[in-house]
């Protein structure tokens, strides 16, 4: 029973993790119709920027803020490569993240070197049922409800977030409105950095990070973020979670070598009842 | 019109250009007087626009064009894929827009009994080029006019309640309406149009003219199959 809790909670906090990383995705998705690849690049630049800002010695907190606001940045200039051009079609600024995200492993080697760092995270633990659990689980946990619920009042209830809706629903009429969609595309890449950034953060105490663990960040990120049809913040969290705690499961009942395989091989399973389900709407409306 | 927002929302959005702040913003975001108007969106004003029909979709993009203030509201083809009976309620509508809020209204219709009842001025537009303009009633009074786009009858009948509307029925529910380029479509680029705009077609029009300007855009084909509605109506 305390091992299924244990599971439970560091399974919840990688799936937090996820959700941050695809509700980028996803928000990116939605104002531009890019997928843009470059997701996980935020991510290890705002861990890695925290960790060295931590060993010049900035205090806890400050450091991960800082390394969440240069993740931003990033996701800024990401945007603006990617479609401040006007007319670059979504498909053409997807190459162009994923180019982007390659460039990136060449800057971060260069600053950062080629070894996984780690940073030290909220230390101590909570017996919870008798369970042992790591405070920084919680901490993840409770932090991403916070920005998911942020997220919640910025789309339901401010004009922006209205805007930046308005440009998923109808990018032409958006444009007739006078809302620019370039602007919201811009403002969704730096949320979505900010995200990233902060994924990366939060997950940085519990794996060490290398330039090359955004592959591993993207594929878990994408995957929820298909579970929300690339479209739904909600469902998204909701598949970042189950994904999180499958992996955990796996990992902890099976093997750890199995537990990407086994969590892919769920969403894989989900895309497809998914994706025939559309394809019988389709059908019946043509 | 944004299809995943509420109709409320919609309406707040159409001021989304205009840069008040504290009161004169909410004042700006005031969408009460719309609905006053238009009266029938307060039932389904907590829906989702996507979900209302090609009608009450019609009056929602108008709703957010008036939202932005235009002093020239430019509405393209009122008429398609609309219901007769919807199509005159929309157009009374109008009407008394005109006649309350002062906005001017540049209609562009083919159906020409349509567009000549409802405003005070018309412009027949013939292969892209003005065949005829002056008073609407004048031209609804014109024989060539009537041959041509109203049919033999002597003058302009005096309408019937139910505009006999060559388009197809109301579109229902599930059809995005006629104002929805899908979201890839390019369309022209409105980013400049400031003052005004409509069902999403629609552009600023400096000409300050209150009144309507009836045309076939140029496509004779078009103006032929109004006219061929007309005279079957008139029968």
């Amino acid at each position: 029973m305390s091992d299924f809790l244990v599971y439970l909670i560091t399974g919840l906090g990688t799936g937090c993790g996820i959700a941050l990383i695809g509700s980028g995705l996803v928000l990116i998705h939605r104002v531009t119709r890019v997928v843009n690849f470059a997701q996980g690049t935020f991510a290890v630049v705002g861990a890695l920027t925290a960790i060295s800002l931590l060993d010049t010695g900035l205090p806890h907190g400050l450091a991960e803020l800082l390394g969440v606001a240069v993740a931003a940045v990033v996701g800024l200039l990401f945007g603006v490569i990617a479609i401040g051009r006007r007319g670059t079609s979504p498909q053409a600024a997807l190459v162009v993240t994923l180019g982007l995200g390659i460039l990136a492993y060449a800057v971060e080697v260069m600053l950062w070197g080629d070894q996984g760092r780690s940073s030290e995270g909220l230390s101590g633990a909570v017996t919870v049922f008798g369970a042992r659990i790591q405070t920084h689980y919680l901490l993840i946990i409770g932090v991403t409800m916070a920005v998911f619920a942020a997220m919640a009042a910025l789309f339901g209830r401010t004009d922006a977030g209205k805007a930046l809706s308005a440009c998923s629903s109808n990018p032409y009429a958006a444009r007739v409105v006078g809302i620019s969609v370039t602007r919201m595309g811009l403002i969704a890449f730096a949320i979505g950095g900010a995200l990233g950034g902060l994924a990366g953060v939060l997950l940085a105490p519990m794996n060490s990070v290398a330039f090359d663990s955004d592959v591993a960040l993207i594929i878990n990120g994408f995957a929820a973020a298909v579970v929300g049809s690339m479209h739904h913040i909600g469902r998204t969290l909701a598949g970042a979670l189950f994904l999180g705690v499958a992996e955990a499961m796996v990992a902890g009942y099976g093997s750890a070598t199995y537990q990407t395989v086994v969590a892919l091989g769920l969403v894989l399973a989900l895309m497809i009842g998914q994706a025939a389900r559309t394809h019988s709407v389709v059908a019946e409306a043509g | 019109m944004f299809g995943d927002l509420t109709v409320d929302d919609n309406l707040r959005l159409g001021a989304w250009q205009l840069s008040g702040r504290g009161r004169s913003r909410r004042k700006q975001r005031d969408t009460s007087w719309v609905y006053e108007l238009l009266p029938d969106l307060v039932r389904v004003r907590a829906r989702k626009a996507g979900g209302l029909s090609g009608g009450q979709q019609q009056m929602v993009a108008v709703g957010r064009a008036l939202m932005s203030r235009p002093e020239v509201l430019v509405i393209d083809e009122l008429s398609l894929g609309l219901a007769p009976l919807i199509v005159a309620d929309l157009a009374e509508h109008l009407t008394e827009l005109n006649r309350e809020q002062g906005t001017a209204v540049v209609l562009i219709e083919q159906n020409a009994r349509l567009a000549l009842d409802l405003c005070s001025r018309a412009y027949v537009l013939e292969a892209g080029r003005i065949a005829a303009e002056g008073d609407s009633a004048e031209l609804a009074a014109s024989p060539d006019i009537a041959r041509a786009y109203l049919g033999e009858a002597q003058g302009l009948p005096s309408p019937p309640d139910a505009q006999d509307d060559p388009g197809p029925d109301d579109p229902g529910p599930d059809d995005p309406g006629p104002d929805d380029p899908g979201p890839d479509d390019p369309g022209p680029d409105d980013r400049g149009s400031a003052d005004s705009g409509s069902h999403d077609r629609a552009t600023a029009d400096p000409a300050p003219t209150p009144g309507t300007a009836k045309t076939a855009r140029g496509n004779q084909d078009t103006t032929v199959q109004s006219a061929r509605a007309a005279t079957r109506e008139a029968k």
